[in-house]
This record gives structure tokens, sequence and C-alpha cells, in this order.
């Protein structure tokens, strides 16, 4: 009858099922097959440092739901890595040989197996009698086979739940890396066309200069060369974004106050907010927030986060952009009213020449995320579609940052 | 006197344009449409100051501004280039100063004066 056992539960544990499914089917199994009046699984939980119940068969009563991995019967089987019988003097009575369980309540005899490979403990099997019994040398040998059979089976379970993640995280890496090839050898080919572009630009706006200094100062042509020399600034512009873009810059680093930067930047949309009656709520922490910074850069990527706000509220709103000091971290936080962009699109903001404007080149944002990226500093996006967007920069204050990589 | 100004650049409409507004400036403006010609047109006339353009087919900017600062150490030279990253390689370190080209030409003019001011 023993082989009958062990074979039925080679079978459940080896069975499609999921874990907990499985575990559930071998605890009744072995309330059924054993003269015990209980029977529970736990699994360990090594992050929560618990044993967690996953299994019961038979009576109810003493069922502990989570042991702490010292506590109990448990707690001695794992730190032995050996059976325990125990027996009480009275159904009363939850603690033996100085060892409390709670589980004991209302049972006489118990059989705690350590669930292990020899190594590492993946749990616990309880039996519980409400009776005084000991158990045959046989079901003794044969339990605790069965105790190995379950360990392996959870062991396993663990590993294909690893490799799973780590497949996964393979997977997204390597999604990411073909990206990033394909933004490069796009950066690359931009790059060489806005060189390229850039000089016949130079030559154009510079002689549309020169043409609106002969014109006279009422000459109804002026509006032409108007044109042309705003449009050039526009490409000029689009051009400067592209290069900067996909310039590899090396970052000269110092210990900056990052409130004056941010103060500078936002001087810069003064004259932009006033036209475009956009009220500037300015909240700077009053205590100076240090990081390493190259102030220069940091500048452009609070430039291109105002700029985008400002450009998402058309018809005027509220800009508001504060500092603070967040742990160890410096939060900037640039915020506007101007709706927001569809759920589904916001995993695309910081890829190049992605923009929801119908002006811009799609390259503010991503070339801040790369800027602050350089800065070991993140951000985070705020979206509420309908009413606005809020960027939060997250910078390591000076001091916090463990070591420059370049 | 006037001072002279020598304008190396491989297209034609960058040169027209720098050397109109630079004679507005009062200067005097030879030109050079590449490397090779630049260094001919030192030899022979008095320059006081050098625009160079980095990227020309043939001999480029940084081979030029190698080339003239061993002969006339003393002779200032601007370089001028759309790409900004130029600035950190290592031969443009011995120009006088680095201008990215634009169509708004302040910046170059005043760099400009401002040299020619310094060693007048």
């Amino acid at each position: 009858m023993g082989y009958e056992i062990l074979s039925k539960v080679i079978e459940l544990t080896d069975s499609n099922l999921g874990l907990d499914q499985r575990l559930k089917k071998v605890a009744g199994l072995l309330y059924r097959s054993f003269p015990v009046d209980h029977c529970s699984i736990y699994r360990r939980d090594k992050g929560e440092k618990l044993f967690k119940i996953v299994a019961a068969g038979g009576r109810r009563k003493g069922s502990v739901n989570a042991y702490r991995e010292d506590e109990g019967l448990a707690g001695l089987a794992r730190r032995s890595k050996k059976a325990l019988e125990v027996s009480t003097p009275s159904e009363e009575s939850t603690s033996w040989r100085g060892v409390e369980d709670r589980g004991l309540s209302g049972y006489r005899s118990a059989f705690v197996y350590p669930l292990t490979d020899g190594k590492s403990c993946y749990g616990v099997l309880y039996l519980k009698s409400t009776n005084k019994r000991t158990l045959s040398t046989t079901n003794r040998k044969l339990l605790g086979v069965i105790a190995k059979q379950i360990a392996a089976s959870i062991k396993y379970d663990e590993n294909i739940v690893r490799l799973k993640r780590t497949y996964n995280e393979l997977k997204n890496l390597q999604t990411r890396l073909a990206n990033a090839e394909k933004l490069m050898a796009l950066g690359e080919l931009s790059a060489t066309l806005a060189h390229e572009i850039k000089n016949p630009l130079v030559s154009i706006g510079g002689f549309a200069t020169r043409l609106k200094k002969k014109l006279d100062p009422g000459s109804p042509h002026l509006v032409y060369v108007d044109h042309i020399f705003n449009q050039v600034t526009r490409l000029e512009e689009i051009m400067d974004d592209i290069l900067n873009f996909t310039e590899d810059k090396s970052l000269k680093f110092s210990l900056q106050n990052i409130n004056p930067i941010v103060d500078e930047a936002l001087g810069l949309f003064e004259e932009a907010c006033r036209n475009q009656n956009i009220e500037v709520i300015k909240d700077l922490s009053k205590d100076s927030i240090q990081v390493m910074a190259d102030p220069h850069q940091l500048k452009i990527a609070f430039d291109n986060l105002i700029a985008n706000a400002i450009q998402s509220m058309e018809h005027g709103g509220t800009l508001t952009v504060k500092t603070r000091k967040e742990n160890d971290w410096g939060v900037v936080e640039v915020s506007d009213v101007g709706g927001g962009i569809a759920p589904g699109l916001v995993g695309d903001i910081f890829n190049p020449f992605f923009t929801t404007k119908k002006s811009g080149t799609g390259l503010g944002l991503p070339i801040t995320h790369k800027i602050i990226t350089k800065h070991d500093g993140h951000i985070e996006v705020f979206n509420e579609y309908g009413k606005g967007m809020t960027f939060a920069v997250k910078l390591p204050c000076a001091g916090k940052r463990s070591r420059r990589k370049r | 006197m006037k001072k002279r100004v020598l304008i190396v650049d491989d297209e034609e409409g960058i040169r027209l344009l720098y050397k109109e507004e630079l004679e507005e400036e009062g200067c005097d403006v030879e030109l050079a449409s590449s490397g090779e010609e630049a260094l001919e047109k030192l030899e022979s006339d008095n320059i006081d100051l050098v625009l160079l353009d980095i990227k020309m087919p043939g001999m480029d900017g940084v081979e030029v501004l190698r080339k003239v600062k061993e002969r006339w150490k003393e002779l200032p030279v601007i370089l001028c280039t759309a790409y900004p990253h130029y600035k950190q390689e290592f031969g443009t370190w011995a120009s006088d100063a680095y201008v990215v080209k634009s169509s708004d030409l302040r910046e170059l003019k005043e760099k400009v004066k401002d040299i020619l001011k310094m060693s007048s």
C-alpha cells in the first residue's frame, strides 16, 4: 500500500495543474491515506520570512494560516532539517519540549516534516491526530520520501517561475536593444542630413537678413523677407535639436543648486506665457538642492519640459513649476493643464520624432530624457487624459551619488 | 589700416554672405574655397584673421588649423561649423574661437571684432 500512495503522490505532483492545486490534492490524499485527522502543507515565503498555508485536508480545527520562519514546530523542523514526532499530554496543550505551536490545540499527536532538498527549506508538512499515535517505521520512511517529493515539486515550480521571469526580462531587453539600434541608425542618418541642410539654411537666412537691411522700412516686401527668415530660423532650430540629440556629449559635472537653473529656464518663457495667456505658478524650494550636474545641459532639459508644457496650452492655462527635496532626490515638477494625451500614447513620448503637436520636432522630450538619464536621474510622467500632464524629474542629491560612470 | 580677414569655406553662398557682412563691418576680405587654397593665400597675403570651416572636401579645417598654427603661431583663427561637437576634438583647441554656424551672424561678428581689437 505504501508504493501505491507514493506513486499517486508522484502522479499528482507531476500533473499539469498549478502548484497550489497539486498540493491541495496531495494534502487530501495524505489525510485519507494515513491514520491522521488533519494534514496541511505550508510554503515558505522567503521574502516575508513566513510559512504560509497552501493546502489542507481533514479537520479544520487548529489550522494555522501562517507561521513565522522561526515559530513553532515548523520553525524547529526548518532549523533541524529533521522530521518531528510530537505528542502532547492533552488536547489543550500547545507546547512540546518547550516549543509553542498554536496548531497543536485540539490534537494529541503531530508529525511535522520539513520540505527540503537537503539544502534549502521550501516549506513544512503537518499531519495531526486527535489521538495519541506513533507512526510505523514504514509510514515514517514513506512520509520522508513524500516530503522530499513535495519539496522537489515546489523547487521545480519556483525555478520555472524564475526562468519565466528571466526569459521575459531578456525578451524586454532584446526589444529595447533592437529599438535602441534602430534609433541609433535613425540618429546617424538624421545627423548627416541635418548637417547637409544647415549650411544652405545659413545662406538663405543670412541673405534674407541682408535683403531686409536693403529694403525701405515701410516696404510691403518686408513681410516676405520676415517669413523667409522666421521659417529658416525654425528649420535651424530643428536641425540643432537633431544634432544635439544624436551627438554624444560628455558632460561636465560640478556641484549645482537646482533652483537657479530652473528659475533661469523659466525666465526664458515669461513672454511666451504672457502672450499665450498662461498663468505661471512658481514654487521653488527655499533650501538649496545640491546635485552633481552639468548646468548647461540641465537647463536644456528643463527648457524642453517647460516648452512642452506651454505648447500643450495653446489657449491659455496654468503652468506649475515646483522643486523640492524628497529623501535623497532633488525633484523638479512641471505641470500643465493642456489636456494630457491618450493613455495609449504615454509609452511613446520619449521616442524621438514622436509628437502629438502640430509644431515641434518630437525631439524635446527625448533630449530631456537623455540628459536626465546621463545625470543618473529619471523622469516620472503623470498623465491625466482630458486634464493635463505632470513631469517629475528626479535627480540624485550630491553625496548620495554612487559612482559616476562617465 | 583695414583688417584683412580670410574666409575659408567650400560653400559659395557662405563665402559671399560672410564677405558682405564683414565688409560692412569695415574689414577687407579674401576668399578661399579649400584648405589648400587658404594656405596659398596665407603665404602671399597679409592676413589678420582666418574664418575656417571644418567640414571641407580634401584637407579639412582641423588639419588646416594645425598647419596654420605651425607656421603662423600668432595668427588668430575662428572655427565655424554646423556641428556643435567638434568643440571637444583635440585639434580644435588651438583655435581662438569657435562658432556654430547660424543664419544669425551676430555671434560671429562679435567674435571677429573682439579678436581683431585684441590683436591690434
